[in-house]
């Protein structure tokens, strides 16, 4: 039996604008096992990132978390007070996010960041952070550490800085890694190098990740299992292996047939045609309908439910509505 | 610089939209204006000073030069011993202070509104000079420009109030000469990126005088800058004309300004506490009214600043 | 570093050169000095006498370089109304002023950033609106009123404060709070809207998430970086704080530089005039040249890029 570390059920965030409240995430529900890598992927404004730093309450106003829960071994992390909540925040859950360079503060150098982190968490004095921050460095691969703790983040390249990013959040050892688009700013050879790191440093702690991402070639090389969200919503969950041999959702397949695939020397990319919905403007029906090849008339009408198709996948589509009631 | 360019090209489809609307401009503007609660405040506070302004010789009670010494520091009509006769009391001399005030409103603004007509003028040559010559002409009339930011402009007004006797034509043109340095710089940006546009250069090929293709093409779009800029600068010069008066160089006796007013106040304090109040009043509200107009207008019209926004929420 | 003060200190070369052009074209179209300086029934021949002692007769560029050289040796010329060398008088009013600014500094300091900050994390609430009118009012409000109010309520109505004057402490409140208020009313807008663009910065989200706790984002996080901004304000406050002091000297009959300057124009005093006016004049140039090094010792990307 394998244990459960998160489990988000019915998520709902909503954005209470001066124009109206826009609903970025809409009723998601997903889990993370222990030592598990789940991919969050879908399209910029699917709601993907918003559920990622719900997760940790990192949600600004005018947003707000209106409705779910965030279980963590068993906690619900909604219901933790101010106090409570900063005692998991970048200790048993911590973050990295998609721009290194503006993600780190430009006026203290590195080392400082690091050791902030940990003499938040750990009870230890200023000399033992910094020999941990400067453990931390080395571990990510940045070369002589003990001169670097002392850079600032401008001398440094992309890479280097999201090394730093990735020794901040697991300078505490967390049990959950959330990384929103961790490589989406890199050059495609450091992206190799970041995500190897990531691998390599995860096996090491045995901790587990959220990837969230819209490049499914991270989500090929990283994850275990995949959660595909559109319009705030989740339309599809599988196992890496399924989704990529059998994709069901039609955006899914959409998804996959957009990305370059190099190893078959098809760089021909077939974009999914027409827009991602803009969240205030939500299609009725099916959120997915005016782009779907598939669309039915009752995809305009009514909204399908996320069912469950075994193996651990869901689907989220008429077209498998039926067909499941038959599998069962 | 290329923000810079991406704000202007949308300078042009405002203009573009304004003039396609033009009938309901004036509609639409008011619409526009009664959204912010602030900005109709400011509107409406302004149309009453510059009311007020115009009709000065009307609206004002007494002769505010009158002296009268069987009135002399009479109190407000509220107060014990105050009269309807003299809303807002009597100064020293008997002068009714309401009709002062009413009357000091037109010195606020003639020096206020002058003075930033000047200084956009200066600033309209100096900055199209510059900008379209540019090397060594634009090299000295910058280090100019960087000059007049790096001292505090009272400091030239005052020598100039040294060296000449103060008046009112004598404080527009001062004050006006040490403002032109904002506008110049606006001025000398537009045109350097209209400079290098095809249409001009089009022009100039077929002839056309150089001033005339300036003119023609860089007026259209510094108009809302200007704009802006013109209501923050008016509502500070009424302050320093206001401080000037106060110190005793700028407006001298007969002619009444709020800033003398609060001198001769201010030697009654103790005694007679609205002759210095009044005056106060006038101008902060007065300058409250052009500010929070301004500011509209800022949000409205200056394009600048909403990209900025938008940058700035990024 | 190095080379970035040279440069700024040639830049100030010709700011120098023109102030004493500007200033020098003035005094010499306010025409004939002579008049002044001798009595009513002096003859024709005595007044020639005097002009070519003095110069005066000389072409207008031989007259600007002498003038160039007398100010070179410190030397403004003599004050009529006081029968002293201009510049040392200017320069025994100094202190008095330096005071009234720093004391007006500290106030607008303490004023506005804690204001600013709190407007600014609290953005679009009651008290935010309450700080935001509060500082358009201020810029609204004129300096030297501001004085006469509170004079009329804190010396005269409550006689707590003296009514005018330099000596205890007591003396610095009023000017102070006036000019300091003026300033803070600026710097309070600026300062909001400085902290709520850190506020939305991305390293502000990246703490968040480690766990640091409220005060440590505003005051270590946030804060260190509205510095930089904060600074720069500073000195562009610096124009606002000499104009104000001008008048508020002037209002609390503070005897300080603003006051002489006043005075010297109001009674056609060139010599103070003009010495005053270069004091103040360098003086704003050397905190402008300040403020721009603090500037660069506080944001770490300058220094290198």
């Amino acid at each position: 039996m394998v244990e459960k570390l998160l489990e988000v059920k019915n998520l709902y965030t909503h954005f209470f604008t001066e124009q109206g409240v826009i609903p970025s995430v809409n009723g998601v529900s997903f889990s993370v096992n222990k030592g598990e890598i789940v991919g969050i992927v879908g399209e910029s404004g699917c709601g993907k990132s918003v559920t990622s730093l719900s997760i940790l309450q990192l949600i600004d106003k005018p947003g707000k978390i209106v409705n779910g829960e965030v279980l963590f071994n068993g906690e619900d992390l909604i219901k933790l007070n101010e106090k409570q909540i900063k005692k998991i925040r970048g200790n048993r859950i911590s973050m990295i996010f998609q721009e290194p360079l503006t993600s780190l503060n430009p006026v203290f150098t590195v080392g400082n960041q690091i050791s902030e982190a940990i003499r938040i968490h750990q009870k230890v004095n200023k000399q033992q952070a910094k020999d941990k921050a400067i453990e931390m460095l080395r571990k990510v691969g940045i070369p002589n550490p003990e001169k670097q703790y002392y850079s600032f983040p401008h001398l440094l390249s992309g890479g280097m800085r999201q090394r730093v990013m990735i020794a901040m959040a697991l300078s505490c050892n967390p049990e959950l890694l959330i990384a929103d688009e961790p490589t989406t700013a890199l050059d495609v050879t450091i992206q190799a190098q970041i995500l190897s790191l990531m691998k390599n440093l995860i096996e090491e702690l045995q901790t587990s990740i959220i990837i969230i991402t819209h490049d499914l070639g991270v989500v090929a090389e990283m994850v275990d299992r995949v959660v595909v969200m559109y319009g705030g919503e989740i339309v599809e969950q599988a196992s890496v292996y399924d989704l990529f041999e059998n994709p069901r959702h039609p955006y899914t397949q959409g998804l996959l047939k957009s990305t370059p695939k190099v190893h078959e020397l098809e760089y021909e990319l077939e974009s999914i045609d027409g827009n991602v919905p803009s969240p205030d403007n939500m299609p009725t029906g099916c959120k997915f309908h005016p782009r779907c090849p598939f669309a039915m008339d009752k995809c305009k009408e009514e909204d399908p439910s996320l069912l469950s198709v075994g193996n651990d996948s869901a689907i989220k589509c008429w077209l498998y509505q039926d067909r499941k009631v038959v599998q069962v | 610089m290329q923000a810079n360019a991406e704000s202007k090209s949308e300078l042009n489809i405002n203009d573009k939209i304004a003039k396609s609307k033009n009938q309901s401009t004036t509609i639409r503007g008011l619409k526009l204006l009664l959204q912010s609660k602030t900005g109709t405040i400011g509107f409406i506070i302004v149309i009453c000073v510059v009311l007020v302004a115009i009709f000065a010789g009307v609206l004002a009670p007494h002769d505010p030069a009158l002296n009268n010494l069987t009135a002399t520091l009479k109190p407000p009509a509220w107060l014990d011993g105050g009269s309807w006769n003299y809303v807002l009391g009597t100064d020293n001399l008997g002068r009714d202070v309401l009709s002062r005030i009413i009357v000091g409103t037109r010195v606020s603004l003639l020096v206020g509104v002058f003075s930033v007509v000047l200084a956009g003028l200066i600033g309209l040559i100096i900055g199209i000079v510059a900008g379209y010559y540019g090397g060594i002409v634009d090299n000295i009339l910058m280090r100019l420009v960087d000059s007049f930011l790096a001292i505090p402009s009272i400091l030239f007004i005052l020598v100039v109030l040294a060296v000449f006797e103060p008046s009112l034509l004598v404080l527009i043109i001062v004050i006006g000469l040490t403002n032109w340095v904002t506008y110049a710089r606006i001025v000398r940006g537009e045109v350097l990126s209209i400079k290098e546009r095809e249409y001009v250069k089009a022009s100039k090929s077929i002839g056309t005088k150089s001033s005339e293709i300036m003119l023609v093409h860089v007026l259209p779009n510094i108009v809302s800058s200007f704009i802006v800029i013109s209501a923050l600068s008016v509502a500070t010069t009424i302050i320093l004309e206001a401080s000037l008066s106060f110190l005793g160089l700028g407006i001298q006796p007969p002619d009444v300004s709020w800033g003398a007013m609060l001198t001769d106040g201010r030697n009654y304090l103790a005694t007679n506490w609205w002759l210095a109040t009044f005056p106060g009043l006038a101008i902060t509200i007065t300058v409250l009214g052009i500010i929070f107009l301004g500011d509209w207008l800022r949000d409205v019209l200056d394009p600048k600043t909403q990209v900025n926004q938008k940058g700035g929420a990024k | 570093m190095r080379k970035y003060l040279i440069r700024r200190l040639l830049q100030i070369i010709p700011v120098i050169f023109i102030i004493t052009f500007v200033v020098f074209v003035l005094v010499y179209m306010a025409g004939d000095p002579v008049a002044l300086m001798l009595p009513e029934d002096a003859s024709e021949a005595d007044r020639e006498a005097l002009r070519a002692a003095l110069g005066l007769n000389d072409p207008f560029i031989v007259q600007y370089f002498r003038f160039l050289l007398d100010l070179g040796q410190g030397n403004f010329g003599t004050s009529f109304r006081y029968n002293q060398d201009a510049l040392p008088l200017v320069l025994e009013r100094l202190p008095a002023t330096f005071e009234l600014a720093v004391a007006s500094m500290v106030v607008a300091i303490m004023m506005s950033i804690p204001l600013g900050i709190y407007s600014a994390r609290k953005r679009n609430s009651f008290v935010d609106l309450f700080i935001t009118g509060g500082s358009v009012l201020g810029k609204a409000m004129p300096n030297f009123w501001l004085g006469i109010i509170l004079i009329l309520l804190f010396a005269v109505n409550i006689q707590f404060f003296p009514v005018s004057g330099r000596g205890s402490l007591l003396h610095l409140v009023l000017p102070a709070i006036t000019l300091g208020t003026g300033v803070a009313a600026e710097m309070t807008r600026l300062i909001r809207s400085s902290m709520l663009e850190i506020l939305g910065q991305d390293y502000m989200r990246t703490a968040k998430s480690k766990g640091v706790n409220n005060g440590r984002l505003i005051y270590k996080h946030a804060f260190r970086n509205s510095l930089i901004p904060v600074v720069t304000i500073m000195g562009l406050q610096v124009s606002q704080l000499v104009s104000g002091a001008l008048i508020t000297e002037s209002v609390f009959a503070w005897p300080g530089l603003g006051q002489l300057l006043v005075q010297a124009v109001n009674g056609r005093d060139m010599a103070v005039v003009q010495a005053s006016v270069f004091v103040i004049a360098i003086l704003v140039i050397v905190i402008n040249l300040l403020t721009d090094i603090v500037y660069r010792l506080l944001d770490p990307r300058i220094n290198y890029s």
